[in-house]
């Protein structure tokens, strides 16, 4: 049951987690460049370390620092373990970790997956996925554009007490709809067709 | 050319357009915004915050001057208001359209698309279900009907409405590539090699398509040397500029039990001269990955 699954998982979160505004423009660039693909990428970071004293039961939701765009397609095994196989690589040259996923539905209502992207967040458990919310892009503070849902024992469901930008980040990510986002991000699709486009920048240039 | 490429081309050359337009005086303002919306609707690209705003701009005061082609005008804006869910200028579109052509098809299409932009299923289905009344064979509305289906998240009915479209008019490449998405995405990946195979055969020179069936085989049978196969033929077919082939190759070869040394370090070699130039930032990742 998904709800109570949810509720379990609120529970045991200590807090809002915060996502670094690079890995939350990043993502919503990637969205506004493909309006009617999905579009799905990498959520890079750090997972929290477990202190001895600390009470087992409460999980820390993993610091999210950059976001890694790949695709705007649902694609198939090949060119996924391809990026998959960069991504890691990069993370490793970096310092960094792989931490959960960000999926943008080609759908007005986001909260409908399609059986692939299941497919795709199995290879992801103890991970992040956050999901956009379709029908908020274009309001400024009401909403926040991302759902958080974590995986629990092989199960995903979403929790409410997820992540949140700070309302500077959201900002300039509601400007981002005004401004041309296509020379501004890249994803590793695209690279694969001109490698000179760098899906790899590690800032974003949101001006 | 990619798909990819050529949209970008036709950016590039609307957006050199929109600047000459704003330094130019109203009347020659005109004239541009007209080309800019004839030019996109050409080469069928996806531009709709710039096709909306030549079309506002000239539905505002230049509708005389357009005589008999504001028609094409008001349908290109709409279709443009749709894409940037402006429903009220899409509203008043219609509205102009209806009232000049009230008992056509083509403009009941138009209604239909805006119940879907409001997600609004049941009616849009409705206008389509009369249109195809008046007129079983019109391929607009059913193919706008599998539309409302993806949008309603229902991917099974649209695969099977898609289908049915699909055994009527079996050379529309574009509904293959439809189908063989929406399989995909679903997990219907028989459906998605058969529409592959659909597609191979209707255009064999396009070397998407082999690239897309070597990326099934792979994903799906598993069937590494076959898998190789397409991917050569692809790569025979583009040459230059086909990262996707020779990775696929470089896959195919890790996987399989005969792995060819020889044609590895050759193609390792032809994927790093491919990335000089590059982002200096990419090289060390790119090696890593291949050389695992």
């Amino acid at each position: 049951n998904a709800e109570y699954m949810g509720t379990v998982l609120n529970r045991i979160i200590e807090k809002m987690a915060e996502i670094n505004s690079t890995a939350y423009l990043k993502a919503v660039a990637h969205a506004l460049k493909f309006p009617s693909k999905p579009i799905m990428g990498l959520l890079i970071g750090s997972k929290s370390q477990k202190d001895d004293d600390q009470n087992e039961k409460k999980t820390q939701l993993p610091t999210i620092t950059n976001a890694l765009p790949l695709f705007h397609s649902h694609t198939l095994a090949p060119m996924l373990e391809m990026a998959m196989m960069q991504a890691e690589s990069w993370c490793k040259i970096n310092n960094v970790e792989i931490v959960g996923v960000y999926y943008g539905s080609e759908l007005y209502d986001g909260s409908k997956t399609p059986p692939v992207f299941g497919l795709f967040c199995s290879h992801f458990a103890n991970n992040v996925a956050l999901l956009m919310d379709n029908t908020n892009i274009g309001h400024t503070h009401s909403k926040p554009l991302f759902e958080t849902h974590l995986c629990l024992k092989d199960r995903w469901s979403k929790v409410d007490r997820g992540y949140a930008a700070d309302s500077e980040t959201i900002q300039k990510a509601v400007s981002l709809l005004d401004s041309n986002v296509d020379q501004k991000i890249f994803d590793f699709e695209e690279h694969l067709h001109n490698v000179h486009k760098d899906w790899c920048q590690a800032n974003f240039d949101s001006n | 050319m990619s798909k990819a490429v050529e949209q970008e081309d036709v950016a590039e050359t609307v957006q050199d357009k929109l600047q000459l337009a704003e330094k130019s005086g109203p009347s020659a303002a005109g004239q541009i915004h007209k080309e800019i919306i004839t030019y996109t609707a050409e080469k069928h690209a996806r531009l709709p915050k710039i096709v909306l705003q030549s079309g506002s701009f000239l539905l505002k005061s230049f509708r005389k001057w357009l005589g008999n082609d504001v028609y094409t005008v008001l349908e290109r804006t709409f279709l443009a208001a749709l894409d940037e869910h402006d429903l009220k200028t899409a509203g008043k579109c219609l509205t102009d359209l209806k009232r000049q052509f009230p008992a056509s098809l083509r403009v009941h299409k138009l209604s239909g698309m805006l119940c879907e932009a409001k997600c609004d299923w049941n009616n849009a289905l409705y206008a389509y279900d009369t249109i195809l009344q008046k007129d079983p064979a019109n391929f607009n509305a059913m193919k706008r009907k599998v539309c409302v289906y993806k949008g309603k998240g229902d991917y099974a009915t649209a695969i099977k409405e898609l289908s049915s479209y699909l055994n009527i008019v079996s050379a529309d490449e574009n509904a293959w590539l439809e189908l063989l998405e929406l399989s995909v995405a679903v997990l219907r990946y028989d459906v998605a090699k058969y529409a592959c195979e659909e597609l191979i055969l209707l255009a064999p020179e396009n070397y998407m398509h082999h690239l897309r069936y070597a990326e099934l085989l792979y994903t799906t049978d598993r069937d590494y040397t076959l898998s190789r196969q397409y991917y050569a033929q692809s790569l025979e077919l583009k040459p230059h500029n086909n990262m996707r082939s020779l990775y696929g190759l470089v896959l195919c070869l890790r996987n399989s039990k005969d792995n060819q040394p020889e044609l590895y370090t050759e193609l390792v070699q032809k994927i790093m001269s491919s990335y000089q130039g590059t982002p200096a930032h990419l090289v060390p990742v790119v090696e890593s990955s291949l050389t695992q």
